[in-house]
């Protein structure tokens, strides 16, 4: 039994030498990762879907005072379409971010999903996302309704991956009683004002009136006031230590070290809404917060004030986005764009969302015009919103670098100018590997 | 009549023929097998992948998935690429908070178990009380000590009388990882203390005390060597545990200042599941799980060596 037992084992141990031999050949002519591989883009299809029904399943990251406004054009669309199906999922936005790829490799993600404009060379470089040029231009949609700035950041290597359904820049918020009892009535608009209506409010009995946390968002809107930017245009060069970048951060620093602000700050909401201080940074989500949880503050929004030289705003955007699991048959692919065109065309509920609409048609209604971001949707700000640029994996990057540097400097302690040379440093390695990855 | 005849019989004929019943491997294995599906589905499967994937370049989303040997450990070793340097200073966290807090959390519960093991009225309420905050599950807990301990708004600064950026500073924010990890965990590790006192002799007590042994003694002669295994098992597993700890730095320090207290298992779930790099994450669990390992081995050579193997 023994003797007809050793050959075998013998022979599996070839086997598996041979296995290993070969794996390493494999791998001396085959160093690709096969990045470039990319979606078949999506086909334009002629009008609206109809036939057999089709059940779509829709992600977004609005879990907050958002995805009311956000189920109720979802409502609308179903009502309207009873050949379709859309079923709506909210997750936390870092959530929706980790599940996507494989929930959609495995056919059991969204078909449609709202993802940030940053977000979509993350996507669309690991072949989550298809192409839209083809169904833009069957819809007829040419940018010509859209911010021009969110509608052109919406290309990764030449292919357009999403449609912008809103577009939200950072903002100032003020108590109108504090600010007005102070004599200095907001908004700010400058750095002198900023100054003065900061002494005012401290002399008349407010000692921190305005709580800086270490909000990326505020540093990226000073970062573009003092002439800087994070990235070259190509997605290659870290420039976030720059001079500008070093101004930007010192000047949050200098908030709290002058006592405008307390030190460790993570929740400036709270304080602003129980009086504690009358100014804040934030971005528009803060709208229908303040209206559901403060509904007594009297309160205004305005765009950020220009601290720095020059005018600038962090921008974002959220965009519709088709997954390679919408293009699984003709039917399911016709009537994911379906979904898309009529919600983007009939996205005036999303104004109670508290952001502004991408389209310059659904902004021209009364019902935006009298909401309180109307204050931010001016041709000032689009003119100088500063949009993330599209590179793969920028989230990644941004956390460990000038998020980091942004938390380091704030909470502690770190000086501006070395926390933000260690992050241009890391996000420069990260950049390259990322080029590299991808080719 | 004829039940027990047939009873007497099979009985009779087991232990006439020992070779078929008794020695067999079959029937353990067969008692086994059920669990080891378990085992190799969750268990084996998933480590044999991890290792497989540590052994590629595997980026998620991109077709292609390389071999390339033994490069995703060596970068890391090398220490000079970013992902290599989150990783250690990642290593480094977890290294502090495990030796800041598995001391307490071996020490803490074995005293808490004491004063449980007494008798005194209302002693099961107290038991429950201290058990009850680990049925919590971590994001509450998380959320929980993240509001107690803000700065600014929490009632610990208030009631204390203090202004310690508890959340977002250092050293404070490991104080509050550890403080709150005590608090969340500090009943499991005593029901475990708790079990085992109350399996100790308890008549090796009064003979000690009729010797005059006093309660020091009574404790360094009876109690320890008595639960020196149960002992063995709450060291290794709270090491463990400790090394493992994700959820409390990410919610309660939210990993501030920086990134100073995100730990290795914090950085290994962003480089594979929001970075999406599958290898070097891999990679960087072997190198943790091994470490692991090695600590475990440490333990149970250190308790042999105190001559805890006596049973």
């Amino acid at each position: 039994m023994s003797a007809r037992r050793r050959p075998v084992a013998a022979a599996s141990r070839r086997t598996f030498l041979g296995l290993l031999g070969s794996s390493a050949l494999l791998a001396a002519c085959a160093p690709s990762i096969g990045a470039g591989a990319a979606q078949e883009p999506a086909r334009y299809r002629e009008g609206e879907y109809t036939g057999p029904r089709q059940r779509l399943q829709f992600w977004n990251p609005f879990t907050g005072g958002d995805g009311p406004a956000m189920a109720a054009m979802v409502d609308a669309f179903n009502a309207a379409h009873p050949d379709i199906e859309v079923v709506m999922t909210s997750l936390v936005a870092d959530d929706m971010y980790t599940k996507v790829m494989p929930a959609v490799g495995a056919g059991v993600g969204p078909d449609i999903a709202i993802m940030h404009l940053d977000q979509l060379a993350t996507f669309a470089a690991r072949n989550t996302l298809v192409p839209l040029d083809d169904v833009v231009e069957g819809l007829g949609v040419d940018g010509e309704d859209f911010v021009p700035a969110a509608w052109d950041n919406g290309v990764y290597r030449g292919a357009r991956y999403g449609i912008p359904l809103d577009l939200f820049t950072m903002a100032q918020y003020w108590s109108t009683d504090a600010l007005a009892s102070a004599g200095t009535p907001g908004p700010v608009l400058d750095a002198d004002g900023y100054t003065d209506t900061v002494a005012a409010l401290q002399s008349n009995g407010l000692a921190q009136p305005f709580w800086v946390p270490p909000s990326w968002q505020l540093f990226v809107t000073l970062l573009a006031q003092f002439g800087g930017r994070l990235y070259n245009p190509e997605g290659t060069v870290a420039e976030m230590g720059s001079e500008a970048g070093v101004q930007a951060l010192a000047w949050m620093v200098e908030q709290i070290d002058r006592g405008v602000s307390p030190g460790g700050v993570t929740d400036p909401r709270t304080p602003f809404k129980n009086g504690t201080a009358a100014l804040l940074a934030d971005l528009p989500a803060a709208i229908p917060d303040l209206q559901l949880t403060a509904p007594d503050l009297a309160w205004g929004v305005a765009p950020f004030p220009q601290i720095g030289p020059q005018p600038g705003v962090f921008a974002n955007s959220h965009n519709f986005v088709l997954t390679g699991q919408s293009q699984r048959d003709a039917d399911a692919a016709h009537a994911s764009q379906t979904f898309v065109d009529w919600v983007s065309r009939n996205s005036a509920p999303w104004i109670a969302g508290g952001n502004t609409p991408a389209r310059a048609s659904v902004r021209e209604t009364e019902e935006f015009r009298s909401s309180p971001q109307a204050a931010l949707a001016t041709e000032g700000v689009f003119e100088v919103a500063a949009f993330l640029p599209q590179i793969p994996g920028s989230r990644e990057i941004a956390s460990n670098s000038f998020q980091r540097a942004v938390g380091e400097a704030v909470l502690g302690g770190v000086d501006p100018a070395a926390a933000l040379a260690f992050a241009q440093q890391t996000a420069q390695a990260e950049l390259d590997d990322v080029n590299e990855l991808l080719g | 009549m004829t039940a027990v005849s047939s009873t007497e019989l099979s009985r009779s004929r087991r232990d006439s023929n020992p070779r078929l019943r008794r020695s067999s491997p079959w029937t353990s294995l067969a008692f086994l097998a059920p669990f080891l599906v378990i085992f190799t589905v969750f268990v084996i499967v998933p480590v044999a992948s991890a290792v497989w994937a540590s052994l590629h370049r595997w980026s998620l989303g991109l077709p292609g998935t390389p071999w390339v040997g033994a490069a995703n450990y060596a970068e890391l070793f090398a220490g000079s690429t970013v992902t290599s340097v989150e990783f250690w200073k990642g290593m480094r966290a977890t290294g502090i908070f495990t030796a800041l807090s598995a001391p307490l959390l071996i020490a803490l519960p074995l005293g808490l178990a004491m004063l449980l093991h007494r008798r005194f009225p209302g002693r099961t309420f107290f038991r429950a009380l201290y058990f009850a905050p680990y049925v919590l599950g971590v994001a509450v807990t998380g959320l929980l000590w993240r509001y107690l301990l803000d700065r600014q708004l929490g009632p610990v600064n208030q009631i204390l009388g203090l202004d310690v950026a508890w959340t977002t500073t250092l050293p404070a924010g490991w104080v509050s990882l550890v403080v709150a990890t005590l608090w969340w965990t500090i009943g499991f590790n005593s029901v475990i203390y708790l079990a085992a006192l109350q399996d100790v002799p308890k008549e090796l007590y009064e003979a000690a005390k009729v010797d005059g042994a006093g309660p020091l003694r009574r404790f360094t002669a009876i109690t320890l060597p008595g639960i020196t295994r149960v002992l063995q098992f709450v060291v290794a597993i709270t090491i463990i545990a400790s090394a493992n700890m994700y959820g409390q730095s990410a919610l309660i320090t939210q990993e501030q200042p920086g990134s100073d207290t995100r730990t290795a298992i914090g950085y290994i779930a962003e480089t594979g599941i929001q970075g999406f790099d599958i290898g070097a994450s891999s990679a960087m669990s072997m190198i943790l799980a091994v470490t692991l390992m090695l600590l475990s081995g440490i333990v149970v050579l250190g308790f042999r060596k105190l001559g805890g193997d006596d049973r």
